[in-house]
Protein backbone atom coordinates (compact mmCIF):
# COMPACT_ATOMS: atom_id res chain seq x y z
CA UNK A 1 0.00 0.00 0.00
CA UNK A 2 1.76 3.25 -1.07
CA UNK A 3 0.79 5.84 1.49
CA UNK A 4 2.55 8.39 4.07
CA UNK A 5 2.58 7.78 7.57
CA UNK A 6 1.13 10.47 9.44
CA UNK A 7 4.68 10.92 10.93
CA UNK A 8 5.83 12.23 7.78
CA UNK A 9 6.21 15.85 7.22
CA UNK A 10 3.73 16.16 4.39
CA UNK A 11 5.06 19.01 0.83
CA UNK A 12 8.38 19.03 1.79
CA UNK A 13 11.37 19.95 -1.02
CA UNK A 14 8.49 21.39 -3.12
CA UNK A 15 8.82 24.94 -2.67
CA UNK A 16 11.31 28.16 -2.97
CA UNK A 17 11.41 28.00 0.88
CA UNK A 18 11.44 24.26 1.33
CA UNK A 19 14.11 22.00 2.03
CA UNK A 20 14.61 18.25 1.09
CA UNK A 21 13.43 16.24 4.12
CA UNK A 22 16.46 14.68 5.13
CA UNK A 23 18.14 13.63 8.70
CA UNK A 24 20.85 15.92 7.96
CA UNK A 25 18.51 19.32 8.39
CA UNK A 26 18.77 18.00 12.22
CA UNK A 27 22.45 17.57 12.41
CA UNK A 28 24.46 20.16 14.50
CA UNK A 29 27.94 21.21 13.59
CA UNK A 30 29.65 18.40 15.86
CA UNK A 31 27.34 15.51 13.60
CA UNK A 32 24.80 14.78 16.60
CA UNK A 33 21.31 14.79 15.58
CA UNK A 34 19.22 17.73 17.10
CA UNK A 35 16.50 15.19 18.18
CA UNK A 36 19.39 12.90 19.71
CA UNK A 37 20.66 15.38 21.58
CA UNK A 38 17.44 16.07 23.21
CA UNK A 39 16.37 12.58 23.59
CA UNK A 40 19.98 12.12 25.71
CA UNK A 41 18.92 14.91 27.68
CA UNK A 42 15.56 14.06 28.69
CA UNK A 43 16.99 10.52 29.85
CA UNK A 44 19.68 11.56 31.73
CA UNK A 45 22.15 9.61 29.97
CA UNK A 46 25.83 10.24 31.38
CA UNK A 47 27.55 11.30 27.51
CA UNK A 48 30.88 13.08 28.50
CA UNK A 49 30.34 14.40 24.85
CA UNK A 50 26.79 16.47 25.47
CA UNK A 51 28.87 18.07 28.39
CA UNK A 52 31.97 19.38 26.98
CA UNK A 53 30.08 19.70 23.43
CA UNK A 54 29.60 23.76 22.76
CA UNK A 55 27.16 22.92 19.99
CA UNK A 56 24.79 20.48 22.05
CA UNK A 57 25.24 22.42 24.94
CA UNK A 58 23.63 25.53 22.71
CA UNK A 59 20.95 22.64 21.66
CA UNK A 60 19.88 22.04 24.61
CA UNK A 61 19.79 25.48 25.99
CA UNK A 62 17.54 26.21 22.72
CA UNK A 63 15.31 23.25 23.58
CA UNK A 64 14.91 23.94 26.84
CA UNK A 65 13.87 27.60 26.43
CA UNK A 66 11.58 25.98 22.89
CA UNK A 67 9.96 23.25 25.95
CA UNK A 68 9.73 26.24 28.43
CA UNK A 69 7.40 28.06 25.47
CA UNK A 70 5.64 25.12 24.13
CA UNK A 71 4.74 24.00 27.59
CA UNK A 72 3.58 27.79 28.31
CA UNK A 73 1.43 27.76 24.69
CA UNK A 74 -0.05 24.73 26.51
CA UNK A 75 -1.74 25.97 29.42
CA UNK A 76 -5.71 26.08 29.59
CA UNK A 77 -6.13 23.08 27.21
CA UNK A 78 -8.69 20.87 28.17
CA UNK A 79 -5.93 18.58 28.29
CA UNK A 80 -2.83 19.65 29.09
CA UNK A 81 0.37 17.94 28.59
CA UNK A 82 1.19 16.70 31.76
CA UNK A 83 3.65 13.02 30.26
CA UNK A 84 6.37 14.66 29.58
CA UNK A 85 6.93 12.30 26.81
CA UNK A 86 4.05 14.18 24.98
CA UNK A 87 5.71 17.74 25.25
CA UNK A 88 8.68 16.25 24.16
CA UNK A 89 6.94 15.16 20.57
CA UNK A 90 5.42 18.34 20.61
CA UNK A 91 8.65 20.19 20.99
CA UNK A 92 10.21 17.65 18.55
CA UNK A 93 7.17 18.80 15.83
CA UNK A 94 7.99 21.94 16.42
CA UNK A 95 11.66 21.53 15.27
CA UNK A 96 10.47 19.72 12.60
CA UNK A 97 8.30 22.57 11.19
CA UNK A 98 10.76 24.96 11.68
CA UNK A 99 13.59 23.22 9.91
CA UNK A 100 11.15 21.99 6.93
CA UNK A 101 8.66 24.72 6.83
CA UNK A 102 7.49 24.43 3.05
CA UNK A 103 6.74 27.15 0.82
CA UNK A 104 5.19 30.87 2.05
CA UNK A 105 1.52 30.65 0.65
CA UNK A 106 -1.05 33.87 1.62
CA UNK A 107 -3.12 34.39 4.48
CA UNK A 108 -5.89 36.51 3.94
CA UNK A 109 -6.44 39.34 0.71
CA UNK A 110 -4.65 39.90 -2.15
CA UNK A 111 -3.12 43.17 -0.97
CA UNK A 112 -1.74 41.72 2.37
CA UNK A 113 1.40 40.93 3.43
CA UNK A 114 0.62 37.56 5.63
CA UNK A 115 1.45 34.38 5.27
CA UNK A 116 1.25 30.68 6.82
CA UNK A 117 3.86 28.19 6.13
CA UNK A 118 2.96 25.29 4.04
CA UNK A 119 4.03 22.62 6.28
CA UNK A 120 1.42 24.00 8.63
CA UNK A 121 -1.19 24.37 6.72
CA UNK A 122 -0.67 20.50 5.80
CA UNK A 123 -0.82 19.62 8.82
CA UNK A 124 -3.89 21.48 9.27
CA UNK A 125 -5.38 20.56 6.71
CA UNK A 126 -4.69 16.43 7.58
CA UNK A 127 -6.22 16.81 10.88
CA UNK A 128 -9.41 17.77 9.60
CA UNK A 129 -9.60 15.51 6.95
CA UNK A 130 -8.91 12.76 9.82
CA UNK A 131 -11.95 13.89 11.80
CA UNK A 132 -13.84 11.79 9.01
CA UNK A 133 -13.93 8.65 10.63
CA UNK A 134 -11.57 5.63 9.55
CA UNK A 135 -9.95 8.31 6.70
CA UNK A 136 -6.19 8.38 7.35
CA UNK A 137 -4.31 11.45 5.04
CA UNK A 138 -0.73 10.84 3.46
CA UNK A 139 0.81 13.89 1.21
CA UNK A 140 -1.08 16.80 1.14
CA UNK A 141 0.15 19.26 -1.64
CA UNK A 142 -0.80 22.90 -1.71
CA UNK A 143 0.27 25.11 -4.14
CA UNK A 144 0.07 28.98 -4.43
CA UNK A 145 -2.43 30.02 -7.15
CA UNK A 146 -0.71 30.81 -10.28
CA UNK A 147 -1.42 33.64 -12.93
CA UNK A 148 -0.14 33.24 -16.33
CA UNK A 149 2.10 30.19 -15.34
CA UNK A 150 3.08 32.60 -12.21
CA UNK A 151 2.69 32.16 -8.67
CA UNK A 152 0.59 34.78 -7.03
CA UNK A 153 -0.83 35.83 -3.73
CA UNK A 154 -4.34 33.97 -4.83
CA UNK A 155 -6.41 31.19 -3.62
CA UNK A 156 -4.48 28.23 -3.23
CA UNK A 157 -4.72 24.41 -4.37
CA UNK A 158 -5.00 21.42 -2.77
CA UNK A 159 -4.21 18.08 -2.97
CA UNK A 160 -4.48 15.48 -0.44
CA UNK A 161 -4.08 11.55 -0.27
CA UNK A 162 -6.19 9.68 1.58
CA UNK A 163 -6.81 6.02 2.60
CA UNK A 164 -10.26 5.48 3.42
CA UNK A 165 -12.63 2.85 4.57
CA UNK A 166 -13.75 0.38 3.24
CA UNK A 167 -17.89 1.83 3.18
CA UNK A 168 -20.09 2.28 0.66
CA UNK A 169 -20.21 5.72 -1.09
CA UNK A 170 -16.80 6.35 -1.87
CA UNK A 171 -17.89 9.87 -3.12
CA UNK A 172 -19.94 11.10 -0.47
CA UNK A 173 -17.13 9.95 1.65
CA UNK A 174 -14.71 12.12 -0.20
CA UNK A 175 -17.40 15.18 -0.44
CA UNK A 176 -17.34 15.19 3.68
CA UNK A 177 -13.52 15.13 3.27
CA UNK A 178 -13.50 18.31 1.05
CA UNK A 179 -16.09 19.83 3.27
CA UNK A 180 -13.59 19.51 6.47
CA UNK A 181 -10.86 20.37 4.28
CA UNK A 182 -12.45 23.54 3.11
CA UNK A 183 -13.66 24.36 6.35
CA UNK A 184 -10.21 24.13 8.49
CA UNK A 185 -8.40 26.30 5.62
CA UNK A 186 -11.37 29.24 6.61
CA UNK A 187 -11.98 28.62 10.36
CA UNK A 188 -8.54 27.45 11.54
CA UNK A 189 -6.08 29.16 8.68
CA UNK A 190 -7.66 31.94 7.33
CA UNK A 191 -6.38 30.36 3.64
CA UNK A 192 -8.27 30.94 0.60
CA UNK A 193 -9.00 27.85 -1.29
CA UNK A 194 -9.10 27.60 -4.83
CA UNK A 195 -9.88 24.04 -4.95
CA UNK A 196 -9.44 20.56 -2.98
CA UNK A 197 -8.53 17.73 -5.04
CA UNK A 198 -9.25 14.30 -3.14
CA UNK A 199 -7.56 11.50 -4.21
CA UNK A 200 -8.18 8.21 -2.82
CA UNK A 201 -4.71 6.17 -2.96
CA UNK A 202 -6.53 2.97 -1.02
CA UNK A 203 -9.43 1.55 0.81
CA UNK A 204 -8.34 0.09 4.30
CA UNK A 205 -10.90 -2.91 5.61
CA UNK A 206 -11.26 -1.12 8.93
CA UNK A 207 -14.03 -3.19 11.11
CA UNK A 208 -16.09 -0.89 13.13
CA UNK A 209 -15.79 2.13 10.61
CA UNK A 210 -18.99 3.97 10.89
CA UNK A 211 -21.12 3.07 7.88
CA UNK A 212 -22.53 6.95 6.97
CA UNK A 213 -22.72 7.11 4.20
CA UNK A 214 -25.24 6.03 1.35
CA UNK A 215 -24.52 2.86 -0.58
CA UNK A 216 -23.48 3.54 -4.09
CA UNK A 217 -19.80 2.47 -5.70
CA UNK A 218 -17.31 0.28 -4.05
CA UNK A 219 -13.95 1.47 -6.19
CA UNK A 220 -11.18 0.09 -4.70
CA UNK A 221 -7.42 0.10 -5.25
CA UNK A 222 -6.96 2.00 -8.64
CA UNK A 223 -6.15 5.78 -7.08
CA UNK A 224 -9.61 6.92 -7.26
CA UNK A 225 -9.49 10.95 -7.69
CA UNK A 226 -12.37 12.99 -7.04
CA UNK A 227 -11.12 16.29 -8.46
CA UNK A 228 -12.74 20.05 -7.85
CA UNK A 229 -10.93 21.71 -10.59
CA UNK A 230 -12.19 23.00 -13.92
CA UNK A 231 -10.49 23.63 -16.85
CA UNK A 232 -7.03 23.18 -15.49
CA UNK A 233 -4.35 21.28 -16.86
CA UNK B 1 16.09 60.97 17.24
CA UNK B 2 15.70 60.38 13.94
CA UNK B 3 14.24 57.40 12.00
CA UNK B 4 17.64 57.49 10.65
CA UNK B 5 19.17 57.45 14.00
CA UNK B 6 17.22 54.46 14.70
CA UNK B 7 19.12 51.19 15.55
CA UNK B 8 17.97 47.84 14.25
CA UNK B 9 18.40 45.94 17.22
CA UNK B 10 16.03 48.04 19.07
CA UNK B 11 13.58 48.23 17.06
CA UNK B 12 13.91 44.58 16.48
CA UNK B 13 13.94 44.59 20.30
CA UNK B 14 10.24 46.35 20.41
CA UNK B 15 8.71 44.13 17.39
CA UNK B 16 9.19 41.15 19.65
CA UNK B 17 8.32 42.71 23.04
CA UNK B 18 4.99 43.42 20.97
CA UNK B 19 4.61 40.39 19.52
CA UNK B 20 4.87 38.14 22.25
CA UNK B 21 1.83 40.08 23.93
CA UNK B 22 -0.74 40.08 20.81
CA UNK B 23 -3.30 37.49 21.74
CA UNK B 24 -3.06 33.95 20.01
CA UNK B 25 1.00 34.01 19.54
CA UNK B 26 2.18 31.56 21.30
CA UNK B 27 6.07 32.48 20.88
CA UNK B 28 8.65 33.95 17.91
CA UNK B 29 10.00 31.04 15.49
CA UNK B 30 12.66 30.00 17.99
CA UNK B 31 15.57 29.80 15.33
CA UNK B 32 16.65 26.40 16.08
CA UNK B 33 17.52 26.05 12.31
CA UNK B 34 20.07 29.18 12.94
CA UNK B 35 21.82 27.34 15.20
CA UNK B 36 21.89 24.05 13.23
CA UNK B 37 22.53 25.66 9.81
CA UNK B 38 24.88 28.98 11.13
CA UNK B 39 26.58 26.58 13.37
CA UNK B 40 27.39 23.93 10.42
CA UNK B 41 28.38 27.43 8.58
CA UNK B 42 31.03 29.05 10.81
CA UNK B 43 31.93 26.22 13.10
CA UNK B 44 30.29 28.28 16.27
CA UNK B 45 27.53 27.77 17.91
CA UNK B 46 24.77 30.83 17.77
CA UNK B 47 25.38 33.26 20.80
CA UNK B 48 23.05 34.15 23.36
CA UNK B 49 21.26 38.07 23.21
CA UNK B 50 21.37 38.27 19.36
CA UNK B 51 18.15 39.07 17.57
CA UNK B 52 15.59 37.02 18.41
CA UNK B 53 15.19 34.47 15.28
CA UNK B 54 11.55 35.05 14.68
CA UNK B 55 12.17 38.87 13.84
CA UNK B 56 14.38 40.14 11.27
CA UNK B 57 14.46 44.26 10.82
CA UNK B 58 15.99 45.24 7.30
CA UNK B 59 16.05 48.35 5.36
CA UNK B 60 17.28 48.69 1.30
CA UNK B 61 18.84 52.50 1.47
CA UNK B 62 19.30 54.54 4.35
CA UNK B 63 16.31 56.92 3.70
CA UNK B 64 13.85 54.07 2.88
CA UNK B 65 11.14 52.29 5.20
CA UNK B 66 12.31 49.61 7.00
CA UNK B 67 10.84 46.47 6.01
CA UNK B 68 9.85 44.32 9.15
CA UNK B 69 9.49 39.92 8.94
CA UNK B 70 8.20 38.65 11.95
CA UNK B 71 7.32 34.95 12.06
CA UNK B 72 5.31 33.34 14.57
CA UNK B 73 3.81 30.52 16.29
CA UNK B 74 0.79 30.49 16.88
CA UNK B 75 -1.85 28.72 19.52
CA UNK B 76 -3.69 26.13 18.19
CA UNK B 77 -7.39 27.15 19.31
CA UNK B 78 -6.54 30.33 17.51
CA UNK B 79 -7.11 31.52 13.82
CA UNK B 80 -3.65 32.02 12.07
CA UNK B 81 -5.25 34.88 9.81
CA UNK B 82 -6.69 36.80 12.76
CA UNK B 83 -3.40 36.40 15.02
CA UNK B 84 -1.19 37.44 11.50
CA UNK B 85 -3.43 40.73 11.22
CA UNK B 86 -3.35 41.57 14.99
CA UNK B 87 0.20 41.38 15.01
CA UNK B 88 0.89 43.37 11.94
CA UNK B 89 -1.40 46.01 13.61
CA UNK B 90 0.09 46.01 16.55
CA UNK B 91 3.66 46.24 15.32
CA UNK B 92 2.31 48.80 12.58
CA UNK B 93 1.23 51.03 16.27
CA UNK B 94 4.36 50.54 17.84
CA UNK B 95 7.01 51.37 14.85
CA UNK B 96 4.81 54.45 13.98
CA UNK B 97 7.38 56.70 15.52
CA UNK B 98 10.73 55.71 15.19
CA UNK B 99 9.88 54.08 11.99
CA UNK B 100 6.87 55.79 10.15
CA UNK B 101 5.76 53.34 6.87
CA UNK B 102 7.76 50.14 8.05
CA UNK B 103 6.01 47.90 5.51
CA UNK B 104 5.57 44.84 8.12
CA UNK B 105 5.20 40.65 6.57
CA UNK B 106 3.94 38.64 9.28
CA UNK B 107 4.46 34.66 8.38
CA UNK B 108 2.56 32.38 10.59
CA UNK B 109 5.12 29.03 10.83
CA UNK B 110 3.52 26.74 13.32
CA UNK B 111 0.60 26.25 16.15
CA UNK B 112 1.05 24.37 19.31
Amino acid sequence: MAMNTGAELPGTGTGPGGTDGTADDERLACGRLLSKVWESRDDGSDDPHLRSCPHCAAAVRQLDLLGAAVREASRGEREPDRDAGALTARVMDVVRLELRPGRPLPLGEREEDLWVREAMAAKALRAAAETVPGVRTGSCRIRPGESGGVPTRGPVQVRLEVVVPLVPGLRELAEEIRRRVRGAADEALGLPVEYVDVHVTDVADTAGADETYPVEEAEAHETYALEEGEGRS
Amino acid sequence: MTAAATGRDPLAATVARVTAEVPGVAFLRPGLAELIRGSARTGAPATAGRTPAGVRVTRGSGAGPWEVDVQIVVHRDHRALTVARAVRDAVTAALAERAPGAQVTVTVTNAV
